[in-house]
Formats: C-alpha cells, structure tokens, sequence
C-alpha cells in the first residue's frame, strides 16, 4: 500500500489516502416460520484517493492493484476543479475491534438458523411474519501520506421483524428493528423484538387516524432522536451550509431554539450504532457540540470544509464504500438530558398527542421544513395516555419547533439507523429523552 | 466462468451462476464547480445451488475465491428446509440483444466535466445567484451473465448516464433549493438550467393557507414517487400469496378509478428498465396489470408465477449479493384527455414536490407528507407558492377519486426505471397547516 502512495507524491500529489474494505455477513430470513433465505457472503472494494493541486482524484477496483489506481486517480483529478489547499493533520497509528460478548463466528449458521426458527411462531390472528438476522463483520483498512495507519474490525448484528396483522378486509403492520455493535448476544433481544412487533400490529387494527392539527406534542427517545438528526443535523452539515442549502448558514453564536436545548454530534462512543473511530479520511471520531443552552455553536467537517473555513475537521467525512466520496455525515446525533420526568412532561402537556417510534423522516435543510412519520402515537387528556393512533407525522419548521420545545426529559437513549445523503447510505445513531413541543404540527389523514 | 461451472458440475448439483461486471466514471459538484472525479469497476458472483428443493445462497466479489463461495452456498443448501414451491433455475431459450448504446460508450471523464460545467454556466445565465449546489453526471456500464445448470446460459450489456443536480437561490436570507435528475440509455438531456431558474423563482414568497380539504394536483415526479410505493407494493404477487396485499383476491375486480390504465413494460428499448431477460433468465414482456381500473395481472418471478400457475412475468430482479425478488419494469399510465389540467382546478394544491414520501404505509396506503415545492392553485391560475403544509390520506382512496389525468406523459426516472406518468388532479385531499 505504501508504494501506491509513494508513487502518487511522486507524480506530485499533495495528498494521497488507500481504504481496502473487506465484509463477510451472514443472513437469515424467514416468513411464516419458514426459511425464505440462509445465505452467506463476501465483498471487498480497494480505492486510492488523491489530491494534486488542489484536485481530488479517486480510483477503486475489487482487484488491488494499487500503482494502477494511483495512475487512474491521478489522471481523475485532472478532470476536477481546483478544489481546496489542504490543512494537514498528524497522523494517527491505531488499531480498534468492536467489542462483544459472542463471536458470531463462533456459532454455525445451523445453529442461528435453529435458534431463530424457534422464536418465530405465528399466532393465528397473524397473517404474515416476516423475521430477519443478520451478522457482518467489516474490517477496514487506511493509510495516508500523513503518515496515518489504521485498522477497524467492526461486528454488528441485527433482527428485523415486520408483522401483518388482518381482521376482515383490514391489514395492519408493525416493525420492530434490534441492531447492535456486537455479535451473537443480540438473540438475547430478538424475542421481545418479535413480540413487540406481533402486539403492536395486533393493536394496529383498533388505532384511529389523527385529525391533522397544531397542538401540544410529546415525543419519545426516537422520534426526538429523528428530530436531531433530520432536523439540526443535516443543516449542520457544513458542506450544505457552505453551498446555501442551510438555513443554519451565518447562525453559528445566535439564538436558534430554546435555552433548554442542548444537541451533540458524538462519533466517539464505541457503543453506539454511529461510532467511527476514524472517518473515511483517517480523523478520529468526536464529539462536537452543535447546538448549547439554545445557541448555535459549531458545523460539522470533512477535511474539504475544514480547510474552507480554517476549521478543524470533526471526524465527520464518512463515504459508503471506498468507491464514493466523503462527504459530511453526522455520527450519533442526540438531544442531551434535560431535568424533567415523563410524568412531569405528560401533566404539562394536559392534552395532545405522543408519537413514539420512526418510520422515517425528511428534511429541507434550506427551507428548514421536516416531516418525520411516528411508528404508533397516542392521545393524551388531562395528562393521561389515552387511545392508540396510527399514521400520525410531525411537521414543522426548525426553528420555529426549537423554539416551541417546552420541557426536556432526563430519559435519553440512542437508537439506530441508517442516513442516506447524495445517494451513499451510512449507519448513523439518533437519540433524545422525552421532549414537549407545543404547537406542534402533527400531520394525519 | 469455466473454471466455476467444471466445479460446480463437479458437485452434482442443480445451480445458478449470476454475474455481475460494472464500471462507472463519475464526478460530483460542490458550490459551482466539479470537486471530484471518480473511475473504476467491481465484479461480483451470485451462486445459488438447489438439492431436493433446498435452496443455498453465496456471494463473493473475489473470483478467485469461488470454491469458498460455493461451499458456502452447498452449506446453507444442506442446512435449508425443502422449498416444495422452489420451480428450478431458468431454461434455455433467450438471448441477450441489448448493447450499451453509441452514446454512452463514447462518455470519458473530460465529457463529464465538461458537460457539468455547461449545465453550471447555462444555470447562471439564466439567474446568476443560482448555485449549483450538489450532485453530478455518472455514467454507468453493467454485464450480466446468468448460467444455470438447466442449459441457460444468457449474458447482456446495459449503459446508463445519469444527471441530478441540486440548484439553490437565496434571496433576503430566504433559501430555496430544487433538484432535478435526468437518466437515458442513450443521449442525455442537459438542457434544464431554464427549469431550474423558473422552478427556484416561483418560490419566492411562501404562504401558509388555510387547513381543510383541497383538490390534488400531483405532478408527474410526484404521481410516479406514490406509484413506487404502494402500487408496487400491491401488484407483487409474493405480497399477494403472503397476504400483505390490498389487492388480495381482487384479480378481475375494479381497485382504482375506471380512468386509470397500467401497464408492466420490460421491453421497450428507450426506457431505463428494459431488458431482454429479468434476472432469473425470464423473457421480459408487457403485462396489462390495470385496465380501466381493474385489476388483470399481478407481477412475479418464477417462484409465485408458478404458485399462482399463470407463470413469471419477467419481473425478478436482483443484484449478484441478494437473491431474485420481484419489482416493477418500466411503469407506464395510459394518458388521460386534458391539455391542461391547471385549468381544471378550482381550489387546488399542486404538488411538485412531496416530503416523505418513503415514510408512507406501502401496505395501507396512508400517507402524510410534506408539500416540499408546491402552489395553491384558485381558479387555474397559481396564486402562490405554499409554506407548511402537509397533505394526509390513502393512496387506494385518491386512486379512485381521479377527475382528470393530462394527455402528455412525462418520463420520470425513479429507483432505476422509467414511470411514463401524467399529471394527475384528484377530487379532495385533507391539508394541514400553519
């Protein structure tokens, strides 16, 4: 790898980066207490990236002929603008593994099969079950011409359930998603997984549509945590804020939110689903404070922005593959405690809704509008929970909503997802305690 | 090739072989100016192997780690259950015919810097406060080859350019942004910078209207974006058998408006998803799957084309890493008779662009989503750009409550196909905001 790098300082590179990925994952599928797939499999991608004067070039191939890339990405470059004057960061030697209980590669895919097939069973007033485990171990490696040289094995592992749930000509459905850093040990929590989802959907069939109002809102660990993400997050991103696709753009010192507001990037918690330990640029993963006591306080980085604003880079330049640019992504985005009680927040809000869960969401960054759709909600009166809701959205606009955050709960956990920007998908975290919003929008049919 | 077919002949076992060869070349635009240019190409190998019905699955990138892969697919084989419904691999009798065109083949990287930066100056000229935010032009070129163990042995060559742009305008600290995504086989349309200009000015200045119900007008993008989700979900016949379906038992039976007609179209060359075989070696065909609102024809692969004994649809799509699943082909609208359905409208939301759209029940059909770009329309004329508003209903609902679909198509690209849609106005839609 050193020789492809050498070569492209050589040919008069300023900058040049090697990232070799190689995956393995196992995959289990079943629908109906049945096998629908039992798979395994491979991959691995190599690519050089380079910067000559002031222009990135990149070149990648599965086979690892590295002095060819160098030769293709330097030829790329020439085809680019003038781009930036790189700050040069010190290197970093390192090497991380996730830490876990179970070594998913310790356990046949037989006996993963077995174990999964048998918390699979359908109960008759369900009339699909669709369950999915998988397992992938994803070691990267990276070097550069600063000197840096570091390894990731990253083991992850997951169980999806997706549940159908009929009465007459009514369909219902629920998914519920348990991913972890980690190995074997998530069969642990598949169980109640797969029983959640089979409730939920179950309860489906008797939840009502919300009428689609402005009213005091509370939501949970998830959607709060979509709220950080889609919300605050992506208008963070500095390489949207440089190209006038935020609304954040010329706010860092002011006043965008409630004092009460406190929202963090955080890329070093080996934990949680978003950990880099280093980005796709060899910048070690951190935390960065977006947003304090309600005041706008940093953007996040990638080498390119940094540079462009005499910035550090924050350990946010993360690329899908070793085919795709790195681009600004978040890492684990969350609210930060506040110093309310669930109970306290529900007797506050009197009556509205609470929306828990995510099934997505979007956001404008430049217009700042968002609408993030709940999983399940609920009506509250006179501070109790009430009946269950189906289809409910929360809406709004950034700063307006930041604003209207009333009351911040000391219940935070972080959840996991994946982040799609540009067309490159990342694992990301997201998380909040309960949070109360008045004058919310909440979308319904 | 050989050396993988000898081994797995070797093995006495029925098999598939599905590859997979790409090469792209690429460039992405960052604040008026092209920051990146990417080249390079990946391979990868898909191996499915059947005994007794039980199905194993492997894939690898590395070729010359083929026996490890297919061990590892005679592995999941043998610990799989028999799948009594499995109806073998493919059979011989197609042929590869399509060939990346003339066109696509000629692209380098200079072409695509060059032509960037002709979108970026031609944008400026119109508006020179427009920035071209984001996105880029890729060009793309794929080989398949499918050999399987029952004498099919298929290969063919696709080449797609693709353009999204992402444009902003920011007036007394206002910022809007639009984007746009152009995608042929052949040549590429460059010339939306006037779209861009006259898109981004039209929403200066947002309003927020009164809540309650409004009639619909979904542009083309956004008609095709709801198709994606519901209609596909629906139509597919794994869906169907599983019971997850609106459109359980309902073959013969009216599901949407009489106006509405759609067909399968996996054949025709100009459009993106068009291919001689699907991806289990299945000829591609066209199939009514609506007429004048009832429902003729679901869409399948092999496997639930033999469940249902109306055979595969040419429907199965996959890449080398997953197994075959069925999708949509090209989706094509019959179109309706209006000129111009602005004109039509009395108090009307025209949506240009939707919010969410990916968050909607593709099962039920409900949907709450956020007027991205969008106008209130009074009496056909446009009154202005609308602020904060979200729509809520049923996809199946507005699908039967049709009043006019435009004559001109619109060939919209989405998830990899071509949605040959129009513009359709729809009674009424619940709105929300402030």
């Amino acid at each position: 790898m050193e020789e492809a790098i050498s070569l492209a300082l050589k040919k008069g590179a300023e900058f040049a980066e090697i990232t070799s990925v190689k995956s393995s994952r196992n995959f289990i599928e079943t629908t109906d207490q049945k096998i629908k797939e039992l798979s395994s499999g491979s991959k691995e991608l190599n690519s050089i990236r380079v910067l000559h004067n002031g222009r990135w070039g990149l070149a990648y191939s599965f086979e690892k002929d590295l002095k060819r890339l160098a030769f293709e990405a330097l030829e790329n470059a020439k085809s680019s603008d003038f781009s930036v004057k790189l700050n040069l960061q010190k290197p970093v030697k390192r090497k991380f593994t996730t830490a876990y209980k179970k070594n998913p590669e310790d356990y046949s895919l037989e006996e993963k099969k077995s174990n999964i097939l048998k918390l699979c069973k359908k109960p008759d007033n369900i009339s699909n079950l669709k369950v999915i485990y998988s397992d992938s171990v994803i070691k990267t490696n990276y070097i550069n011409s600063e000197g840096s040289d570091l390894s990731y094995e990253d083991v992850t592992s997951g169980v999806l359930c997706w549940s159908f749930a009929k009465k007459g000509d009514k369909i219902e459905n629920f998914f519920e998603i348990e991913r972890i850093k980690g190995g074997y040990e998530i069969l642990e929590r598949a169980e109640n997984c797969i029983s959640t989802a089979i409730k939920k959907s179950i309860m489906m069939l008797n939840a009502i549509t919300p009428k689609g109002c402005v009213t005091n809102t509370v939501t949970d660990q998830k959607l709060g945590g979509v709220l950080a993400h889609e919300a605050i997050g992506h208008a963070c991103e500095a390489d949207l804020v440089l190209s006038n696709a935020s609304l954040l753009h010329g706010k860092l010192g002011k006043t965008i939110g409630n004092k009460l507001v406190n929202i963090t990037d955080n890329g070093s918690l080996p934990k949680a689903w978003g950990y880099v330990p280093f980005d796709s640029e060899g910048i070690p993963g951190s935390r960065t404070a977006l947003v304090e006591n309600g005041v706008l306080k940093r953007y996040l980085h990638n080498r390119e922005t940094a540079s462009l604003t005499n910035s550090k880079p924050t350990g946010n330049g993360r690329a899908m593959n070793p085919a795709a640019k790195a681009i600004v992504r978040m890492t684990n985005t969350y609210f930060e405690n506040g110093d309310s009680t669930f109970d306290e927040i529900l007797n506050e809000t009197k009556n509205g809704y609470y929306l828990k869960g995510s099934a997505g969401g979007q956001v404008d960054p430049a217009s700042g509008e968002f609408l993030f759709n709940a999983t399940e909600g609920y009506e509250i009166n006179n501070g109790e929970i009430g009946r269950m809701l189906k289809g409910a959205s929360l809406t709004g606009n950034i700063m307006q909503t930041l604003h209207n955050i009333k009351l911040i709960a000391n219940d935070m956990s972080l959840g996991t997802g994946f982040c799609g920007k540009g067309g490159q998908y990342v694992p990301v975290g997201d998380g909040a305690p309960h949070i109360l919003i008045e004058k919310a929008r909440v979308g319904g049919v | 090739m050989d050396e993988i077919i000898s081994h797995l002949k070797k093995k006495c076992v029925d098999y598939e072989i599905y590859s997979v060869y790409s090469n792209e070349t690429s460039n992405e635009i960052f604040n008026d100016r092209v920051s990146f240019t990417a080249s390079g190409n990946a391979m990868s190998l898909g191996i499915r192997v059947a005994i007794d019905k039980k199905i194993g699955f492997s894939y690898t990138d590395n070729l010359k780690d083929y026996k490890r892969c297919i061990d590892a697919a005679l592995y999941s084989a043998k610990n799989n259950e028999p799948d009594k419904d499995f109806p073998g691999f493919g059979t011989s009798g197609v042929k590869g015919k399509i060939k990346p065109s003339k066109e696509v083949l000629g692209i380098d990287s200079e072409w695509i810097s060059k032509t960037s930066k002709e979108i970026i100056t031609d944008t400026k000229s119109r508006n020179k406060n427009i920035m071209v935010s984001e996105g880029g032009i890729s060009k793309s070129l794929a080989k398949v080859r499918i050999v399987t163990s029952e004498g099919l042995d298929a290969e063919e060559s696709y080449g797609k350019i693709t353009a999204s742009f992402g444009f902003s305008l920011k007036k007394d600290s206002i910022i809007e942004n639009v984007g746009i995504t152009k995608a042929s086989e052949h040549k590429l349309d460059t010339t939306f910078g006037k779209e861009a200009a006259e898109r981004l000015e039209s929403l200066f200045v947002r309003k927020s209207i009164d809540s309650g119900n409004y009639q619909l007008l979904l542009h083309p993008e956004t008609l095709a974006a709801l198709l994606s989700e519901s209609y596909a979900f629906s139509i597919n016949a794994e869906n169907v058998h599983m019971n997850k379906s609106r459109f359980c038992n309902m073959n013969n039976k009216p599901v949407f408006h009489k106006s509405i007609s759609i067909t399968d179209d996996g054949t025709t060359k100009w459009l993106l998803a068009s291919r001689s075989f699907d991806s289990e070696g299945t000829k591609t065909r066209i199939t009514k799957v609506i007429d004048n609102g009832i429902l003729k024809s679901y869409i399948s692969d092999r496997k639930y084309g033999q469940i249902s004994k109306k055979g595969s649809t040419g429907n199965a799509s996959r890449s080398a890493s997953t197994l075959p699943s069925i999708s949509t082909n090209n989706v094509i609208m019959r179109p309706g008779t209006k000129n111009d359905l602005f004109s039509e409208c009395g108090k009307a939301i025209y949506a240009r662009g939707l919010l969410g759209v990916h968050t909607m029940n593709e099962a039920t059909g409900d949907f709450s989503l956020g007027v991205q770009e969008g106008h209130l329309i009074k009496n056909g004329k446009v009154v202005c750009p609308l602020k904060g508003v979200v729509i809520g209903g049923n996809f199946f609902k507005i699908m039967n409550d049709v009043t006019a679909m435009s004559k001109k198509l619109e060939n919209v690209p989405h998830s990899g196909c071509s949605y040959l849609v129009p513009y359709a106005l729809f009674n009424s839609i619940t709105a929300t905001s402030g």
